[in-house]
This record gives structure tokens, sequence and C-alpha cells, in this order.
């Protein structure tokens, strides 16, 4: 029984619109907390919906989404245009940027806030979670209530985790609670903080409510098709041109009916291929179809720090490929037995080829992948960690 | 492909069948424990990179991936190399080609255009300035060349090098290979205890096992947590919601900031360490010590450990033996510690320092 009775969220941005991210995690970890455990959770938070602006979006003040209160703090000032330029300049060797330059882009990065900063010094909250570790409040925040704060970075190998004002960000956090073991390994490497309390305590899925529709409602023209499906933002930092250039390769060797499918925010369009389709932003409901009716789901991307979409395929006992420079996926992978993880073509091609010529193979692929999902990264599993975890670093 | 991945395997086997690959001997300790795999997965999942493998490999000597298609796709995934990239020796190999790779700078300049007459143009250009360009070509791929020869011998001396070392590494005393042995005595906990003074930050328990003394310091208001390479060790913990961890303390004290910890305990397993890595070990406490830190060791009586029965695996194995009280206090002092202490009990020691200068020398 828990013994916490408040705790408070600090977050860039929060709202029922931001789609993925740290921030969606940070909003279904608040609210599994909140119902699970009766705590009241409060999450600290700017006006901004668009992260490459920041521009103040939602009215400030106080409101309730889904029993949750949310304060959001009008934002002083957004991305500024300078950011770019600075950001190339320091990113290219960050290890060597000073501390007035770390500082000097966290602020030009945003969002600036003076009033949530005032808040996050304010909150009575007994454990303050701050999520993730990049952003402007999170830098300056945590400091004000170091000895009640839990930093969820979302961290992973992305060259502005070097910049050494992030030393003494994880230094001044009470605890730290990691989404993956490669991102726990990541930090203890860069940021040396071996010696801080922690918990990997990974995201939680949630078992659909609802029966999903047939996909044949939203695309007929895929109904009963094998496809592979790519779940979020459409990019070429995500791998989308990657994945794009190996499956028109792969397609124009192995010709047959598999398709590939892009759903998400499109950043960079992929190449066109008659096999590939780009949805663009698509809703909860046919999101849910995909998933349900793919051959199999391919995350090619080689910075993420979670990866969910790989958990919501598994949900459905599909089996997922994922680019094996990236070491959270590739772990999720290997721990689980639960799909491929691919470093070049030819094993691209290879590993496809199975999962379409042998159903047996994908179905134990798929099976292994809900196994593992079902033991370790079930909200109600994960509740009971933090709140074991929570009470054991912050309750007398 | 091979016929029996057609057979449908089961992800969920019988319990009986399971095996934990971490606790066998030939599988080094890392920061992590991952869950016991089973046979049946194991084997599946083993058979199918096998045929993957086979798949490729076969394909491969088919020549089914000309060196220019597979340069064309490896060039899109070096786009997404992750920062971090390239601390392992497979990964050093693969930026090195990468880089013999591009180590040519190459003065045929595309010239074509769709737009009309412009490729003559370029091509007048080209034609016109091709002295030029071939002379400071010719230049830099000569600079270019030396320095990719360079960097193949330094990398070959680096490997011997690398070789020599790991040959000259002495077997450790805990971990997967040999079982760690730990002393305890009546009233050491008690004196450990009064010895660290009024809590004042974190206190790591090297080769903590079951965390009692963790458990007992935390007790008395400290924030202690602990480590030990041995799995086994950790497998029954006195209190179950202890932060013990499985990481060899070597591993360990690196991935921790300068003046971290307020105090390290060193129980008796890291007796049985060489001279050199005891030496080492003490230097990497010192430099993760804050300032006031206490650094306490508990170390096996010299005399016990020579004749004790139940250690002469530990003896016969084992690259050094433990240090007396005297060679610990010595040792300290010159380290620059601070009122260096001991206390003996039945078969161990309590050796206590003080780190109080953290600029000195050898840091």
């Amino acid at each position: 029984m828990t013994k916490l009775k408040s705790i408070a969220f600090v977050t860039p941005r929060y709202g029922a619109e931001v789609i993925g991210g740290a921030e969606h995690a940070a909003r279904m970890m608040a609210e599994n907390l909140a119902l699970q455990l009766g705590l009241s959770v409060e999450i600290l938070t700017t006006t901004a919906l668009d992260t490459n602006t920041w521009a103040n979006h939602y009215p400030d003040g106080t409101e309730f989404l889904n029993g949750i209160k949310v304060t959001r703090c009008h934002i002083d000032q957004g991305r500024s245009r300078d950011f770019p330029a600075l950001s190339g300049r320091l990113l290219k060797s960050p290890k060597s940027a000073t501390i007035a330059e770390c500082e000097q882009w966290i602020d030009a990065q945003g969002p600036v806030s003076l009033s949530l900063l005032n808040e996050i010094k304010n909150t009575q909250a007994e454990v303050v979670l701050f999520f993730p570790y990049l952003y402007h409040p999170i830098v300056l925040g945590i400091s004000s209530v170091s000895e009640r704060s839990v930093l969820i970075p979302a961290a992973h190998d992305e060259p502005a985790a070097y910049l050494p004002i992030f030393q003494s960000v994880f230094r001044t956090a009470k605890a730290i609670m990691f989404q993956s073991k490669a991102e726990e390994r990541f930090v203890d490497s860069v940021l040396r903080v071996a010696d801080k309390p922690r918990l990997r305590a990974g995201l939680g899925i949630e078992k659909l409510s609802k029966p999903v529709e047939p996909l044949s409602n939203f695309l007929p023209e895929l109904d009963g098709q094998p496809f592979l499906l790519t779940l979020g933002r459409v990019d070429q930092l995500k791998g989308a041109t990657l994945l794009s250039e190996l499956f028109a390769e792969y397609k124009r060797r192995n010709p047959g009916p598999l398709k590939l499918v892009f759903a998400g925010p499109v950043t960079t369009q992929p190449i066109n291929f008659p096999d590939i389709m780009t949805l663009g932003s698509v809703s909860d409901d046919l999101k849910w179809s995909l998933l349900k009716e793919c051959t199999a789901l391919v995350n090619p991307s080689a910075f993420e720090s979670f990866s969910l979409v790989l958990f919501e395929a598994w949900s459905f006992s599909h089996p997922v490929i994922v680019n094996a420079q990236c070491q959270v996926t590739a772990d999720h992978v290997y721990d689980s037995n639960g799909g491929f993880a691919f470093s070049d073509f030819a094993h691209f091609e290879a590993q496809i080829n199975l999962i379409i010529s042998k159903p047996a193979v994908r179905d134990a692929l798929g099976a292994n992948g809900k196994e593992y999902l079902d033991k370790g990264y079930r909200w109600e599993v994960i509740v009971e960690k933090m709140d074991e975890f929570l009470n054991n670093n912050f309750t007398s | 492909m091979n016929q029996s991945l057609d057979e449908p395997a089961n992800a969920a086997t019988d319990e009986n069948q399971e095996i934990d690959f971490l606790n066998g001997a030939s599988h080094a300790p890392t920061s992590e424990s991952s869950p016991p795999m089973n046979v049946q997965t194991n084997e599946f999942m083993s058979k199918i990179a096998r045929e993957i493998d086979e798949e490729v490999r076969r394909k491969r000597a088919q020549g089914a991936f000309p060196p220019a298609f597979e340069r064309r796709l490896k060039t899109i995934f070096e786009q997404l190399v992750p920062p971090g990239a390239g601390n392992s020796r497979k990964d050093f190999e693969a930026l090195l080609r990468s880089s013999d790779r591009a180590a040519y700078f190459d003065i045929d300049v595309p010239i074509a255009s769709q737009k009309p007459g412009v490729t003559r143009v370029k091509k007048l250009l080209r034609t016109t300035q091709a002295w030029y360009l071939n002379y400071l070509a010719q230049q830099l791929n000569n600079f270019s060349t030396n320095l990719m020869r360079l960097l193949y011998v330094f990398d070959s001396r680096v490997k011997k090098l690398e070789d020599a070392s790991e040959s000259a590494k002495t077997v450790r005393p805990s971990g997967t290979f040999l079982k760690p042995y730990y002393v305890t005595a009546s009233g050491l906990d008690e004196k450990l205890l009064s010895s660290m003074g009024e809590p004042a930050g974190r206190v790591l328990i090297a080769d903590c096992g079951n965390g009692y003394l963790v458990n007992h310091l935390n007790e008395h208001g400290f924030d202690s947590y602990g480590v030990d390479s041995n799995l086994e060790s950790l497998e029954n913990p006195v209190v179950t919601s202890l932060d013990l961890r499985w990481q060899d303390l070597d591993e360990h004290l690196k991935e921790i900031a300068d003046d971290a910890l307020f105090g390290i305990v060193l129980q008796n397993t890291s007796d049985m360490i060489s001279p050199v890595e005891k030496l080492d070990l003490i230097l990497q406490a010192r430099r993760v010590l804050a300032p006031t830190g206490n650094l306490a060791i508990i170390s096996i009586d010299p005399r016990f450990f020579e004749t004790s029965s139940e250690l002469l695996v530990q003896r016969d194995l084992s690259p050094g033996k433990p240090f007396a009280p005297e060679t610990w206090r010595y040792v300290l002092e010159q380290l620059e510690f601070s009122n260096v202490s001991t206390t003996s009990f039945e078969n161990c020691h309590l050796t206590m320092g003080y780190f109080t200068n953290n600029d000195a020398p050898g840091d």
C-alpha cells in the first residue's frame, strides 16, 4: 500500500493532442499512477503544443484532464530563430561546449517559462518527476526541488546528451528512472550517475477497451494483403528514407503482393515507389486496425528511447523488425525473441522472406513478443514497481 | 530454408526446462541481469538466426549483393549512426573501412544538367580548371592515403596492446568464476557504523552479497546501496527493496562522477585481487569520494587466509592475497587519507580512512 499522497510531473507540454514521444508517455504514467494508487497527481507544464515553435497554444491556468490536475504556464520565449545555427555549431563537438554556451542553447531551444519555474519551486508534492531531460523547465527547475526529484530522462545516444550542462542536471536529481537498459547503460557511461537510486520501469501498454474495426472499413485496398507497417513520424532521421530504400530494393528483387505502409505525420517524404503507401497522420481507430492486420511492424529508427510501437505490435502477437544500430529496440528484440534486428540489406531481405514464407516462425516470434509485453510492460506491473521505488526513496 | 522451422514453436514452454544462461561459467557479468531465457525458445531463435545467416552467405557467394549496391545502401545506414557508436572493436573497424572509402578526392566533377547548354559550360569549366584541380587533388589524395595508412598502422599497434593487456588480466576472485567469500565478525557492524559518522550522502557497499550491510546502514539512517559481481550472491537479499546491483566494482566506479559518494565500504572479496588492482581500486574510490568522505576496508586476516580450509580454492586461484592491516594503513596514508585506523576482529580487520584532499597527486 502506498505511503505517498501526492506527486507532480514536470513536462514541457501535456495534453490529449500530444501523441507519441516522452510527453505522451508522461500522461499515460500520470493517469495510471492516479488511477491505480489513488495518488493526487499534478502536472506542471507550459501552454505549448508544437515542439518546433513552443508557441502558446492552450490557455494558461488550471484544468482537469482525465481526472488529473494540469497547471499550464505561459511561455515567455519559444524556440529562438538562432537555435538551428547554434545547435549546428554546438552539437558538432558537444563535449567541448562551455557551460555558458550550453545555457544559451537551452534558452534558445525553449520553452522558457518563468512562471513554470515558480510553480515547480512552490509545489507541495512529495515527489516531482521531470520528464524528459532535454528542455528548459527541467534543466532550470530540477535544482529547486532536488531532494524530491526523479528524472525520467528518456535519453538516447544523441549529440545533445554530451553537452556538459547535463552532467549537473543528472547529478542534481535525487533518483533516476529509465525506460530501457540501453538508456541506463548510455546514461551511466556518458553522465556517470551510477551511484544514483534508479528504477528501470519502462512504459506500459494499455489493454484495448473496445474492439478493433476491420481495416477494410478504412483502407479496402489493403484488405487481406500482406503489409509491413511503420508507425510514427515519417522522417529521414527516424529512418524513413532508409526503410523506403531498403523496401523498394527488396521489392525489385522479390516481386509479390507485400506492401509497406507508413502511418504518421510526414516530415520527410519516403521515396516514390508503387508498393509504398504513406498515409500521413492517422486516427487511433485506423492505427489499431493497421496494427491488428499488419504482417509485421518495422521500426527503422536508430534513435529511440523506448519505442512503444514495438509493444503495440506485440499486443497483437505480430513480430517486429528493428534497426540493429538502435540499442534500445535491438535489446527489446533480443530480450523478447519477438523479432529481428537488421544491420544491412542482406539481412533485412532474409528476415522479411522468412516472416513472409514461414507463418509458424512469424507466429512464434509474435507470441514471444506478446509474452515479453505481458510479463513486464503492462501498466499494472509498472505502477507496482514505481510505487515500491518511490516509497523506498521518498518516504520515511 | 530449413524445413524444421515450419513446425510451430511454442514460446511458453515447460518451466522445468528453464536454464539461467547468465549463471553459466563462460558468461561475463554485465551491469545487467536479464530474465532467464527458456531452452526451447533459445534453440529455436538460434536456429532461425543460423538460417538467416546461411541465406545471406549463400546469396553473397552467388554475387547477389554487388559492392556498389551494398555501398549505396551502407551510405544511407551511416547517416543514422548514433554519436556514441564506434566504441567497440567492430564499430572501429567499420569506421576505418568507411573512412578509407571516403579518403579519395575525385576531380571528375559531374557535368550533366537538364538546363540547355549548361552541360557544355560545365564541361568547359572542368576542362579549363582540370590542371589546377588535379594538382590539388593529387596532394589531398597523397595526404589522405598516408593518413589512412597511419590509421591502419595505429590500429594494428593498438590491437597488439589490447591483446597484451587482455592476456595480462588476472582472474578476479569474484564474478562468475570464483565464488566470493564474505567474512563476518561479531561487533564489526557496530564499529563500522560508529566510524562512519553522521550520514551525509550516499554510501556504496562493494561486494555487497545479500545486502546485509546495506540494510544495516539503511536502518541507521544511511542512504546506501550495493554492487556485487557475483549474481548468485544477490539472489536472496535480506530485504527485497534494497538497491543491490549486479556489476563489476571497477566498471561501476568508472560510471560515477568525481566527489559523488559520502562513503565506500570495500568488503573482503577485494582482498584476493592483485596488489596493482588493489591500488587501482583505492585510487578509483578516492576519485569518487566527496571531500570528508570515508573509506572502510574490511579485510580478511592474512593468517586466516593462509590456513583456512574454507579458503583453499580461493588461495590457490587468486592472483593476490589479503593485505595485513599495517599494509592497508600504509597504502591509505600514502594516498593522503587521514585519521587512518584499524580495528581487529576474529578473522578480519576494519581499516578506516577519511579523504580530505581532493587535489591529491595522481588523480
